[in-house]
């Protein structure tokens, strides 16, 4: 078995020193070179071809989120693993947009980096396991993207649809009473109603029901 | 209320009004009455001076009639006096011894007439004024001859007189209304021009206060409030400058901390975080290759304290300014800040957000959005004692809108505005000076016992606002 290929791109000179040790000091593992920047990330990768590239998302320059966008088009058969200090959910749902393989934190470089490279080099994606709530969260937020319809699907009248639509987009009650010509109060009471008719909790699920009624498309 | 009781002084308009009523009455009145008194003086000397004449000139023919006895006679001369002097109430001609020997009194004499105008010896003759049923009556006794002869009393009626006097009277009281009319009016009229650049003035002082102010150029030229208005003028501008400098300042001093937090988060996430980092691998390599048992068991404590040494360096970064924000957008930070949010304050949230595409928000716009988003937050877990709280972020038709609402304890919004504690104050007006900053308004909504909602509206004009969030793709 031949070793595997790494490209290690940080712009930190101690981070890949220290990675160079790590990863080093694996047998199958070959370090082919190093990157400072995003750029510079592009090119080595165009020019080396590694199996891996280890990419960090702060970096001057062309930062990690784009050059990995690069070189998923100019090289996708090059495994991206993700090593940063950002958790976010939003940056692991980014990368798995993007399709980087793996997403490890830097405060697990020490133990989960090389079997992330493992996993990855078998073509399997590798997510820090401490993120795996996040993942959950990002999964369960697109296979229901509105939460579940109300159990009880009442009928609005004309004027608590038209104050539905208006609390959905945002708008303040004295907004609303000044566009509907009515008191602020009376507002509220229709409000109250419907959130009461249709057994929902807060503007955000009201936001979520007119969206799913459509009632925002105009 | 208090300021109804306090007596307000009066306007100058008033004061003119007043002035100029109480000049014209008053001369008016004084003049009236002079005239009066004059005309009648002057009227009662020449009533006086025709009885005498008309006394004088019945003398020579009276004492020629007496001394003959011709009674007819006399009766002719006292029918002729009363038939050619309208004037003339009576003529009685009197002997020396008291005797009436002609009257113009068809029934004799009235009761008490003869004993009411006695001359004394020493004058040549008596006047005094009677009061009749028909008026006062100017009697003249006068001795016919010293009196040797016998006694004329005549006597005219004083109506023509009274009646000319009032008539004058009147006449000046109509033209005393009419000046005083007159001088209202035009002492009304003057307090009001004098007074109008004046309440423009006022106006104007009222209309800066809201903020809204117009320079007061055609007062100018105004001998009196000229100065004022240029002053006021000069004033307002100093004060409309002064702000502009303050806002400036303020979004100077905003974002100089805006950029301060995020130098800082960065050399945080970046200097300090890479230095662990590289301690960690450095410390597991070395972990690797130590044969002895103690040392590798203290290389993995260390290892550990790395870690969280690491976790507390990106916390802080984050707290400071969250790199999300720069790298991924208002959206995702915001969603991100609730949800650890309400890990943290151990509070239900519900983040919905919806519009934003792409596209990013200005980088200021999104840093007020996020900075307001992260003080209401802050606000509900220190003041609202609430249970949930929903936070919407949505982008449609040209705007950015963000609603922060609770289910807590609310608040009195005018109360706080006004009195309130001036950290809550402050907070708020915080709030508010960064939405403005970025041309957005901000609305607070809030009853006692029933939460309190916050709603920003930040324009976003076009594409000239929008940069692409992946410029380089």
């Amino acid at each position: 078995m031949s070793a595997t290929r790494i490209l290690i791109a940080d712009d930190h000179a101690v981070v890949r020193s220290g990675l160079r040790l790590i990863l080093g000091a694996e047998p199958d593992f070959e370090l082919v070179g190093e990157a400072a920047t995003g750029d510079e990330a592009v090119r080595e990768v165009e020019r080396l071809r590694p199996d891996i590239l280890v990419l960090d998302i702060a970096m001057p320059g062309m930062n990690g989120l784009d050059a990995a966008r690069v070189i998923r088009t100019a090289a996708p058969e090059v495994r991206i693993v993700i090593l940063t200090m950002h958790d976010d959910e939003a940056y692991l749902k980014e990368f798995l947009e993007i399709g980087a393989a793996g997403y490890v934190l830097k405060q697990a470089a020490d133990t989960e980096l090389v079997q992330a490279i493992r996993a990855v080099q078998r073509g399997e994606p590798f997510i820090y396991p401490a993120m795996t709530r996040q993942l959950i969260d990002i999964f369960l937020k697109q296979s229901h993207p509105a939460p579940a319809p109300p159990a009880a699907d009442a009928e609005l009248s004309p004027r608590e649809t038209e104050v539905v639509r208006l609390v959905a987009l945002g708008y303040s009650g004295q907004q609303i009473a000044d566009q509907l010509s009515i008191s602020v109060s009376t507002v509220e009471t229709h409000r109250a109603h419907v959130m009461e008719k249709l057994k929902l909790h807060g503007r955000a699920q009201l936001v979520r029901y007119a969206l799913s009624k459509g009632l925002l498309d105009t | 209320m208090r300021g109804m009781l306090v007596r307000r002084p009066l306007s100058l308009r008033q004061k003119m009004v007043l002035a100029m009523g109480g000049l014209v009455l008053v001369l008016g009145l004084a003049g009236t009455i002079h005239a009066r008194l004059t005309l009648s003086n002057i009227s009662n000397d020449e009533l006086d001076r025709r009885a005498l004449a008309i006394s004088r000139g019945l003398e020579s023919p009276a004492t020629e009639l007496l001394l003959t006895n011709d009674i007819f006679g006399l009766y002719l001369r006292v029918n002729e006096i009363t038939a050619t002097n309208a004037d003339v109430r009576y003529v009685v001609v009197f002997d020396s011894s008291g005797d009436v020997r002609a009257s113009s009194f068809a029934a004799g004499l009235p009761a008490g007439l003869r004993s009411s105008n006695p001359v004394q010896t020493s004058d040549p003759y008596s006047l005094t004024t009677l009061e009749s049923s028909e008026g006062s009556v100017r009697d003249l006794a006068y001795p016919i001859q010293g009196g040797r002869v016998g006694l004329i009393r005549l006597g005219l009626t004083k109506k023509p007189i009274e009646s000319r006097v009032d008539r004058l009277t009147f006449n000046l009281l109509g033209l005393t209304g009419l000046a005083l009319a007159g001088g209202l009016a035009a002492s009304y009229f003057l307090g009001t021009v004098l007074t109008r650049p004046l309440s423009g003035l006022a106006a104007a002082a009222r209309a800066a206060g809201r903020g809204e102010s117009a320079p007061q150029h055609e007062l100018y030229a105004h001998p009196e409030v000229g100065q004022v208005a240029v002053a006021f003028d000069n004033m307002t501008r100093e004060l409309r400058e002064r702000d502009e400098e303050r806002t400036q300042l303020l979004a100077k001093v905003m974002t100089a901390q805006e950029d301060e937090r995020r130098r800082i988060s960065r050399e945080l996430h970046d200097e300090a975080g890479q230095a662990l980092t590289s301690l960690l691998l450095g410390l597991t390599h070395l972990e690797q290759s130590v044969a002895e048992d103690d040392a590798r068991a203290l290389l993995a404590e260390l290892r550990v304290m790395t870690t969280e040494a690491m976790d507390l360096t990106r916390n802080l970064a984050r707290e400071l300014r969250p790199s999300v924000l720069d790298d991924l957008g208002l959206e995702a930070a915001v969603g991100r800040y609730v949800a650890d949010y309400g890990k943290k304050q151990r509070l239900d949230t519900d983040f919905h957000s919806g519009g934003f595409g792409v596209t990013r928000l200005r980088p200021e716009t999104e840093t007020a959005l996020y900075r307001i988003a992260q003080e209401a937050l802050t606000n509900v877990a220190r003041h609202a004692g609430a249970s949930s709280v929903n936070v919407l972020l949505e982008r449609r038709d040209g705007k950015a809108v963000l609603v922060v609402e609770d289910d807590g304890c609310g608040f009195d919004v005018s109360v706080v505005r006004g009195s309130g504690s001036p950290s809550a104050k402050l907070g708020l007006l915080g709030m508010e000076e960064r939405a403005s900053l970025v041309g957005g308004t901000l609305a607070v909504e809030s009853r006692p016992g029933s939460g309190t909602a916050i709603f920003v509206e930040v324009p976003i004009d076009g594409g000239a606002d929008e940069r692409d969030a992946h410029p380089d793709s």
